[in-house]
């Protein structure tokens, strides 16, 4: 419990400083005064309850969100590799935002898109692999990286035919970006996130049963193909929903995790559920922070941050597996 | 007790068929050669697999898995909690002693031996509180003590009311029972029904797994052993 209060009072503070960095000059004091309703310059005000509040709020939910996503598929999964990627939920979105743009589709229509084209690649997965091959995870993660695969193939015929003032689009919608006008999207987001987050700490035995593999959880009374089919299908939802706002985030889903497992030192999900989530939204905050901080002019991508971020932390969580839970 | 009535089951590739049969001893084995179904029919009867059609009554049940696909990261105080060992009828605390697991139950399971897992398993699944257990292979990895000790434990549980279903290689064990059912499964079916010692005097049974059987007595305590040997046409 304790660790959960202190992932969650980190959260906090990382989001004040979310506040009171950026671009302009707006720095702690405006936020200091902003929160006690001092009178402020109407710009300074714009820029914090406009600009910075939803992006803080859209960086903190799409960490939970994918925090959240990456705890429920590599157990039902079992696979410590598993995240949205891995199901080619991700690649379905890219598709669908690529192809947005190649049609000219304008702000509303990018993030349409890549709904669109999450749910197709879930709905096209889900039937290939069928209710028996569903019970063999392995099939479900081989039928996810070959939708994958396909898509990026899509993806890239798609980027190189597109003419050069829609490649930058194309490519830092790839990279994974906030601070666009899509923030404001988050509360829709933060909505799922909740029920799908209550609704997992409500069925935490049959998730921890899912642990002891499928033949032991199935006896014990866990309908295997229930659960199944809700985790993928939540998962799929967040994604949509996180990838709508800012586009593809990779590594959070991973490794949050494995973060928390490492923490905790028990995979049992009344905790790591939390902490697993809590554990994204601090990557993600933290990398945007970064993006911020390391260039004034124009802003990095905080998704190619997080991965730069991401990739020696996993490397390193690989190393030094025999400390925590990793399989074969 | 366990009931099975017009069962048809497997995959594919493989199909078990079963007309009628009733277990009629709380204790019932389930013998055969490799590849004739026991776990297939194991499975049908947790509900793992599917049954096309027939009737199966085994819910609930404890059921102890012939191979298991644990995660890595999971302690013995994880299964035996997920088992509802703590709600046990069944003096889990006896188990817990007998079986020598209480040290082994904050490891993580990736640092025990097959044998002391299969330990932590059996503990769990032995305190679980369904009144039918389910052992498909109970003595994979034990050392002869524990074989003995587990042994002595199931004959502890019928005396309280509980049932059990096993399926194992070890015919010498299974004669340590006082008394016990055996099925002998066979060519996609369940070929032979009858108390063991009968079942395994059978001269079917020679047939079925290529193997020369004799029943002879233990002559260190009073139980009966199964001698084999290598079967010549």
């Amino acid at each position: 419990m304790k660790t959960l209060w202190l992932a969650l009072s980190i959260v906090l503070l990382l989001s004040v400083i979310s506040l009171a960095v950026g671009s302009s000059a707006v720095g702690f004091e405006d936020l200091l005064a902003y929160f006690s309703n001092q009178n402020l310059d109407p710009s300074v005000k714009y820029i914090i309850s406009d600009l910075r509040l939803p992006r803080t709020m859209a960086l903190i939910t799409i960490g939970m969100s994918l925090g959240l996503s990456g705890v429920l598929l590599q157990t039902v999964l079992d696979n410590p590799l598993a995240e949205p990627y891995t199901l080619g939920i991700s690649g379905g979105a890219a598709l669908g935002a690529v192809i947005a743009i190649f049609f000219g589709l304008g702000a509303i229509g990018v993030p349409v898109g890549a709904l669109v084209g999450c749910f197709a690649v879930t709905i096209v997965i889900l039937n290939f692999s069928g209710s028996k091959m569903l019970m063999k995870s392995r099939s479900l993660i081989l039928a996810g990286i070959m939708v994958s695969l396909f898509c990026g193939a899509v993806v890239t015929l798609l980027v190189s035919l597109l003419d050069p003032t829609k490649i930058q689009t194309a490519v830092y919608w790839m990279m994974g970006q906030v601070g666009t006008t899509r923030d404001v999207g988050w509360p829709a987001l933060f909505l799922i996130f909740l029920c799908v987050y209550l609704y997992f700490s409500f069925q935490e035995k049959n998730m921890d049963r899912l642990l002891l593999g499928d033949d032991i959880a199935a006896s014990l009374g866990t309908n295997l193909n229930l659960i199944k089919r809700t985790v993928i299908v939540s998962v799929c939802v967040l994604t949509s929903g996180s990838v709508a706002i800012a586009g593809l985030i990779g590594f959070v889903g991973l490794v949050s995790p494995h973060l928390s497992y490492l923490i905790l030192g028990t995979r049992r999900h009344s905790l790591t559920l939390t902490l697993s989530s809590l554990i994204g939204a601090c990557l993600f905050l933290v990398s945007d922070i970064l993006a911020r901080i390391l260039s004034h002019e124009t802003e990095l991508p905080s998704g190619s941050i997080m991965a730069l971020i991401g990739a020696p932390i996993l490397v390193m969580l690989m190393v030094r597996r025999t400390r925590y839970a990793t399989a074969d | 007790m366990l009931q099975l009535i017009d069962i048809e089951c497997g995959y594919d590739s493989f199909k078990l068929k079963i007309e009628r049969l009733n277990q009629s001893s709380p204790l019932l084995f389930m013998i055969g050669p490799n590849g004739t179904g026991k776990t297939t029919l194991m499975k049908t009867l947790v509900g793992v697999l599917p049954t096309k059609g027939g009737r199966v009554n085994t819910k609930p049940c404890a059921y102890l898995p012939a191979q298991h696909t644990i995660q890595p990261g999971v302690t013995g105080q994880d299964i035996f909690e997920l088992y509802d060992g703590n709600k046990s009828k069944w003096h889990s605390d006896d188990v817990l002693h007998v079986l020598g697991t209480k040290k082994l139950m904050n490891r993580r399971i990736e640092n025990l031996s097959s044998g002391e897992l299969q330990r932590v398993l059996l503990t769990s699944v032995l305190s679980n509180p369904a009144s039918l257990v389910l052992l498909d292979e109970p003595l994979t990895y034990l050392d002869w003590n524990y074989s003995l000790r587990v042994a002595d434990l199931i004959q502890n549980q019928i005396q309280k009311g509980r049932h059990f279903v096993i399926s194992n290689h070890n015919l010498s064990w299974c004669l340590r029972f006082k008394t016990s059912q055996t099925w002998v499964l066979y060519q996609n079916g369940v070929v032979l029904d009858g108390s063991t010692e009968t079942i395994l005097k059978h001269p079917k049974l020679m047939e079925i797994f290529k193997v020369k059987t004799e029943i002879t007595d233990n002559p260190i305590d009073q139980t009966k052993i199964l001698a084999i040997s290598k079967y010549e046409t």
